[in-house]
């Protein structure tokens, strides 16, 4: 059945074209048409052709109702005949008048800006819809990012105070699109939240009513999301200026807060404020002090204390007892720095000795019970013999006898410091004889911090031998004597010395039948 | 009519004997009957129950000086019982015999006691004595001369008098008397000569509740006779505790004996001590009863220096004659027995008990014998001897193990070194059981270990160390003879053990004969045997000796050396006496002060016996039991500080 239906309509189309076409300016003349059944005059087609003669008419059946003709105004070229309720371009002054009563007026300059859509809403609210931003504001907003032309001006106006109740209050706009609902009448207008008006698309600063005074404006964004007008710039209500103050400190335009705006008088002490030093100074003078429950005092520029500066330091209340701040003063061979933050104290070579230095003394025995031990590493067979020195006043120490026909020696070490320019070995010596010159020698090792042989494979080597200057021995007396050394690469490695005397020295001459120099101890100095 | 001048002058003043009448003052004319208040030439007697004091400051003179102490007593009581109380806080010279009352005495802080014979007919021989009661078996007669050390109290005797007689608790027929003497300085007391005694005190029923007995402390006693104590009874006190005794005048400075203590049940505040005394010039004897043979006497020795006399035949600085220090509160540490008698064949005898820390030194030429041990389950442990001279190439240092009593002792010698003589002499034999001391089962068994001893350096006749002497033994009784070093300076001849050729000695008699280190020695064997097979010994002796140079710390450490090395000056044994001298008479009277190096005995043993720690590692594992060998604990064992 369908396709026979189909096949009957072409066979009807085909001969109406073939039959219906009339040449009415060869065939007659004055013809009345009026008493004719109705005639279809003018080309109907459902869409523009792309070619026409000029005076050409047609009937788009497309097109909306009553914009339906068409003609060709120049070859090629529709144009619509007859459209109407359109303004055109013009100068002047628009005005919307409610009887006698302007309610709306518009500078020309708008005039040009009123788009299609722009329509008269009842008989006292005009809507209209920028289609571009007007004048100076352009700039403002689309600095913002937002899409001017759909910012809605809203301008209602009752006739006595109202609380909107209608649903929804305003239709929903567009996506991030701007509306004013500006009171221009004289009443106030309760625009209702969402929250206490069930259908409202008005979602208001803290989901409370909003009242616009008269004049009073509200800017509102609606927001997809939300699906509600929401309510821009807080709960307070503008009405766009009004109240201007004239001067700001005297002065007028863009002002700009500047040095002496205020002073610290005006300023209500709070916990993100402080204190000026004037009045810091002042409760400090005052004794009243400052509380600090866990803070920090900072003191910044001024390096000028009361501790520094005389011989009272500040007292600082602790627990209800006044504490004296002393300053830091730095001794010999040490160094205090003032930081950013702290102070650093540095000892000069890393000791207090009186010459600076580290310095560290070994004693060659140690006395206990009248009975020497050697305080020293030594070998079974050269090592010296410990002794005691007692005093008769008391003072005991021990001593290390070396022979006087044989080489003996005993050994110690000691870690260096991270910098090293010279060690000195003092040696304190005695002898109960004034028998000659006696020569100390020191033979040493520097090696890794860890004493292995892999760390240093000079742990092997035969190390450095140095002497003394010969000293002569008097009868109990102690005599000093020193060698000092320049190693190299010696930072933060350990030192073994090896403290001997060899009778054999060309300048040790010192023999003697019984007594024997006796070394008290040795005192190593690092620089 | 000159006879008559004569009488007229004379009889006023004619001795009295006066009696007292009643408590007083000595210068109080009532204290005396008839008013006369008793002065030189005068007698006393002090009444039953009255107590006559001679104020401080005030001096009394009484006394008939008679010819010898049997004549008429300047100050006696009524009987030999009397209660009657004399008091001295003054000074008395007593020209007379004293006869005190059973009673208690007292003489005061800063009182003076004067024995005057000057005014008898032979001043020398007019020794008057100074008894306690006239009776026998009194227990109440003290005499308490208490001073103090600010205020000491004074014996002496006055110009031109002989010596006083001294203080006598035996009269003849019982005993009696305590004496208690603090803080008190004597002079010249007690009968010179050999057998002279300035103290006799024969404590009577000692009992656990009262002292009883003889004190000395803090004194000094000078150019006097003997202290002879007797009755060392259960309970009896017998003190000397810093004393300085010098120039004594008898052979014994201190002779204890004739007694049968058993050491139990002493007083409360008794004891029997002799600690820090210094004699030199006599001997120190301290016996017990020859009838009780070698009970315990429960003696403390310690810290004492006793130096004998040098005259040839002399009494040894000390010989205990038994058990001296055996018992619950027995001792002996740190002891200077120094015998001086060049000739002297026979040494000190340190006590039998427990010793340590024993110095036993001689200056012999001869064959001297330094030390005869009564053995009486004794040991000896830690100990040096020294022969400070060189001489001949006898029995130095001999340690001779005395005789016990029913056999089946011991003695134990250990931890001592036997130092070289000066010149390297020989020292000769360092254990010696000898007949002349004990006999068969009678000698103890010796146990002889860890000692350090210089063999000689002769070279054909370099002594024996441990032997026998005339006598055959019995099997074990060595019973140990280990870990012990036996060296020389230069190398020749020695042994470790050997015995007179002339003795044959039982087979077995040597035990545990090992483990022992010798240097420089070369003989082969070390060890004696007379038949060459060992039979003497219960095994093949030495066979884990070892032998080395042991690296003695110092040798050459003598007490002479001590005393040099803190002041040459002193060369002698005599300068190295005087120095503790001082020490000790400091001690005594604190008078003067002293070179407080030589306070302290201790500080020279260590130091000589620190010379002889060993060095070689070694020897610190060579003995038996895996310790050192030797004498004295090796160097590592004395705090050697490795870094």
């Amino acid at each position: 059945m369908r396709t026979t239906l189909f096949t009957a309509i072409l066979v009807v189309s085909g001969v109406l074209w073939a039959q219906t076409r009339v040449d009415l300016k060869g065939q007659s003349r004055n013809a009345d048409l009026s008493q004719m059944n109705p005639t279809l005059t003018v080309e109907t087609k459902t869409q523009l052709p792309a070619q026409c003669v000029q005076g050409q008419l047609l009937f788009l059946t497309t097109a909306a109702g009553g914009r339906n003709l068409y003609g060709c105004t120049a070859t090629d070229i529709w144009q619509e005949q007859g459209t109407a309720g359109e303004m055109s371009a013009g100068s002047g002054l628009a005005k919307m008048q409610n009887g006698s009563t302007f309610v709306w007026s518009a500078d020309s300059t708008v005039l040009p800006y009123l788009g299609l859509d722009n329509a008269f809403l009842g008989d006292n609210a005009f809507a209209g819809k920028f289609t571009t931003a007007p004048g100076s504001i352009q700039t403002v907003i689309a600095s913002d990012g937002i899409d001017v032309s759909t910012v809605t001006v809203r301008p209602i106006r009752t006739m006595a105070a109202l609380t909107m109740v209608a649903t929804p209050t305003i239709a929903n706009g567009d996506d991030g699109q701007h509306a004013y609902v500006w009171n221009a009448g004289l009443y106030d207008v309760v625009l209702q939240d969402r929250s206490t008006l069930a259908g409202s698309n008005l979602c208001l600063a803290g989901g409370a009513n909003a009242t616009l005074a008269a004049k009073a404006l509200v800017h509102l964004v609606y927001t997809a999301a939300a699906d509600c007008w929401m309510q821009t710039g807080g709960a307070s209500l503008g009405n766009e200026g009004g109240g201007a103050v004239s001067s700001v400190f005297g002065r007028t335009g863009a002002v700009v807060a500047q040095a002496g705006d205020f002073n610290s008088g005006q300023v209500t002490e709070a916990g993100n404020l402080y204190y000026t030093d004037a009045r810091a100074r002042a409760a400090f003078t005052a004794g009243a002090g400052i509380n600090l429950a866990a803070g920090v005092i900072s003191a910044v520029g001024d390096t000028t204390t009361a501790a520094n500066a005389g011989a009272a330091g500040a007292n600082v209340l602790k627990a209800g007892t006044n504490v004296t701040a002393r300053r830091l003063v730095a001794g010999s061979n040490v160094t205090i720095t003032e930081n950013t933050d702290d102070i650093t104290i540095t000892a000069t070579g890393g000791g207090g000795g009186g010459a600076g230095g580290l310095q560290r003394d070994f004693p060659a025995a140690i006395c206990q019970s009248a009975a020497g031990s050697l305080a020293w590493n030594v070998g079974s067979a050269s090592a010296p013999v410990p002794d005691c020195v007692i005093g008769a006043n008391g003072v005991i120490y021990g001593v290390a006898k070396f022979s006087n026909s044989s080489t003996q020696a005993m050994q110690q070490s000691l870690d260096l410091p991270a910098s090293v320019s010279t060690v000195t070995f003092g040696l304190a010596w005695r002898a109960m004889a004034a028998g000659g010159d006696v020569v100390w020698q020191v033979r040493y090792l520097i090696v890794g911090a860890d004493g292995t042989a892999a760390d240093d494979p000079d742990l092997n080597g035969a190390g450095v031998t140095v002497a003394a200057t010969a000293v002569s021995s008097a009868v109990g007396v102690l005599k000093q004597s020193a060698i000092t050394i320049t190693p190299t690469n010696a930072g933060g490695k350990r030192i073994y010395f090896t403290v001997f005397r060899d009778n054999a020295h060309a300048s040790d001459t010192f023999a003697h039948g019984t007594y024997t120099p006796e070394l008290a101890k040795v005192t190593v100095v690092v620089q | 009519m000159r006879v008559l001048i004569l009488l007229c002058c004379v009889l006023p003043a004619q001795a009295a004997a006066i009696s007292s009448a009643q408590s007083g003052v000595w210068g109080n004319t009532a204290t005396w009957t008839g008013g006369v208040i008793p002065g030189n030439g005068d007698t006393v007697t002090i009444g039953n129950g009255h107590t006559i004091t001679i104020s401080s400051g005030t001096t009394v003179t009484v006394g008939s000086s008679p010819a010898d102490d049997s004549g008429t007593k300047a100050i006696q009581c009524a009987s030999g019982s009397g209660t009657g109380v004399l008091v001295v806080s003054g000074t008395l010279i007593f020209r007379g015999p004293v006869m005190q009352c059973a009673s208690a005495w007292a003489i005061s802080p800063g009182a003076t006691i004067t024995h005057d014979s000057s005014l008898a007919a032979t001043p020398a021989t007019a020794n008057y004595k100074w008894r306690f009661t006239g009776a026998a078996a009194q227990t109440s007669a003290y005499l308490n001369a208490i001073g103090t050390a600010s205020n000491r109290i004074t014996f002496n005797v006055a110009a031109g008098s002989g010596n006083a007689g001294g203080f006598d608790s035996y009269n003849g027929s019982g005993t009696d008397g305590n004496l208690f003497l603090e803080y008190v300085d004597v002079s010249k007391w007690g009968v010179a000569g050999a057998a002279g005694k300035w103290v006799t005190i024969y404590p009577f029923n000692c009992s656990t509740s009262v002292v009883r007995g003889f004190i000395l402390r803090n004194s000094t006693v000078d150019s006097s006779a003997e202290i002879a104590l007797q009755n060392i009874f259960g309970s009896c006190t017998f003190d000397f505790y810093n004393v300085a005794i010098t120039n004594p005048t008898a052979a014994r400075a201190i002779g204890i004996g004739t007694g049968n203590a058993v050491n139990t049940n002493l007083a409360a505040n008794g004891r029997r001590r002799i600690e820090n005394v210094f004699v030199e010039g006599a001997g120190v004897n301290v016996t017990a009863h020859a009838t009780t043979l070698w009970s315990d006497l429960g003696f403390q020795f310690s810290g004492n220096y006793f130096r004998s006399s040098t005259a040839a035949s002399s009494i040894p600085a000390f010989v205990c004659g038994g058990r001296c220090v055996v018992g619950a509160s027995g001792r002996s540490d740190l002891n200077w027995y120094e015998s001086r008698d060049a000739t002297q064949a026979s040494g000190s005898r340190p006590p039998g008990g427990a010793s340590s820390r024993l110095m036993i030194v001689m200056a012999d030429a001869s064959n001297g014998h330094n030390a005869t041990i009564m053995p009486e389950d004794s040991t000896i442990d830690g100990w040096f001897a020294w022969n400070s001279l060189d001489g001949d190439n006898g029995d130095d240092n001999m340690l001779i193990p005395g005789s016990t009593a029913g056999g089946n002792r011991t003695l134990v010698i250990k931890n001592g070194v036997v130092l070289k003589r000066p010149s390297g002499g020989d020292v000769g034999t360092v254990m010696d059981l000898n007949s002349s001391t004990c006999t068969g089962a009678n000698c103890p068994a010796v146990t002889f270990d860890k000692n350090t001893w210089f063999v000689g350096d002769f070279t054909t006749t370099s002594q024996l160390s441990v032997t026998l002497e005339s006598t055959n033994g019995y099997a074990g009784i060595v019973a140990s003879v280990r870990d012990n070093i036996a060296h020389r300076t230069t190398s020749g001849i020695g042994q470790v053990v050997k015995w007179t050729s002339g003795a044959s000695v039982v087979n077995g008699v040597f035990v545990n004969v090992d483990y022992n280190w010798t240097h420089n020695i070369t003989s082969s064997p070390k060890y004696y045997s007379k038949a060459g097979a060992f039979a003497e010994y219960n095994a093949t002796p030495g066979a884990n000796d070892q032998s080395g140079d042991p690296l003695f710390v110092e040798v050459t450490r003598t007490p002479l050396t001590y005393a040099q090395r803190w002041d040459a000056s002193v060369t002698t044994m005599e300068g190295l006496g005087a120095k503790f001298k001082a020490c000790y008479q400091y001690r005594a009277n604190g008078a003067t002060s002293c070179d407080p190096r030589f306070f302290d005995l201790a500080d020279m043993y260590n130091w000589v016996r620190a010379g002889w720690r060993t060095r070689n590692p070694a020897t610190w594992t060579a003995a038996h039991d895996g310790t050192h060998v030797g004498g004295v604990a090796p160097t590592k064992e004395f705090g050697v500080l490795a870094q």
